[in-house]
């Protein structure tokens, strides 16, 4: 037994998996989401930092 | 849908043979599949924008995708069925029949970074490839290939005579 014998049932097994339709839908709903999460994470770090000056220059 | 992410999900379903397949390998449980193939495509969309086809796409997928899961398994510190080959009772020969049963069997017995090994030698990778895929040494990766080699080489041998007696 030598793991070269296994080379072709891994390809089989990728194109068993291959067989089976994508949902794009839940592809582009995945990304999507996390592009969002991305920016409201942007959005907030921004207003922080925006805060802190804000409180900072008033102290000055 | 603007053209990024177009061209991403052409990307994904070319390659979703493969990144099914590892997810199977790596976790036993359905929803476990389906966490770790979210996690991985998360991981894909994150890095699409830096990949600069300086390697082959395939390998860029790799790269991500075992990291991806080999991050999730220490992160969950919960394994499935990846008990050490010498004490798992499953791998019989006889017992898988076909290949990709005893693939399964045989990955299934091995820890995640030997996993990654295996399947990336099957998928034709040079140990330097695979250390550079898996961010280790090519002398980490000889070393746990002749290791995993003479393991099922003695693990199968002893098995096949056994079953040879009368």
């Amino acid at each position: 037994m030598h793991l070269e014998d296994l080379k072709p049932a891994w390809q089989q097994l990728k194109c068993y998996h291959s067989m089976q339709e994508l949902d794009a839908g839940e592809i582009l709903a995945l990304i999507e989401d996390d592009s969002n999460h991305i920016s409201w994470r942007g959005v907030i770090t921004s207003l922080i930092v925006f805060v802190l000056l804000t409180i900072c220059c008033q102290a000055g | 849908m603007d053209i990024s992410k177009q061209h991403f999900i052409q990307v994904v379903n070319a390659n979703k043979g493969t990144i099914r397949s590892l997810c199977r390998l790596y976790y036993a449980e359905p929803e476990d599949q389906k966490d770790a193939h979210q996690d991985i495509i998360l991981q894909l969309w994150k890095s699409f924008g830096s990949f600069r086809g300086e390697a082959k796409i395939n390998t860029w997928i790799y790269r991500i995708a075992l990291n991806t899961l080999l991050t999730k398994i220490r992160r969950d510190k919960h394994r499935i069925d990846t008990e050490p080959l010498a004490t798992n009772p499953n791998i019989e020969v006889g017992v898988a029949d076909s290949h990709i049963e005893l693939l399964r069997m045989i990955i299934a017995s091995l820890q995640p970074l030997d996993k990654a090994v295996v399947i990336l030698h099957l998928e034709g990778y040079q140990h330097k490839e695979i250390a550079q895929i898996m961010g280790i040494s090519d002398s980490n990766v000889s070393t746990r290939f002749n290791r995993l080699k003479s393991k099922l080489k003695s693990q199968y041998y002893h098995k096949s005579h056994a079953s040879r007696r009368p």
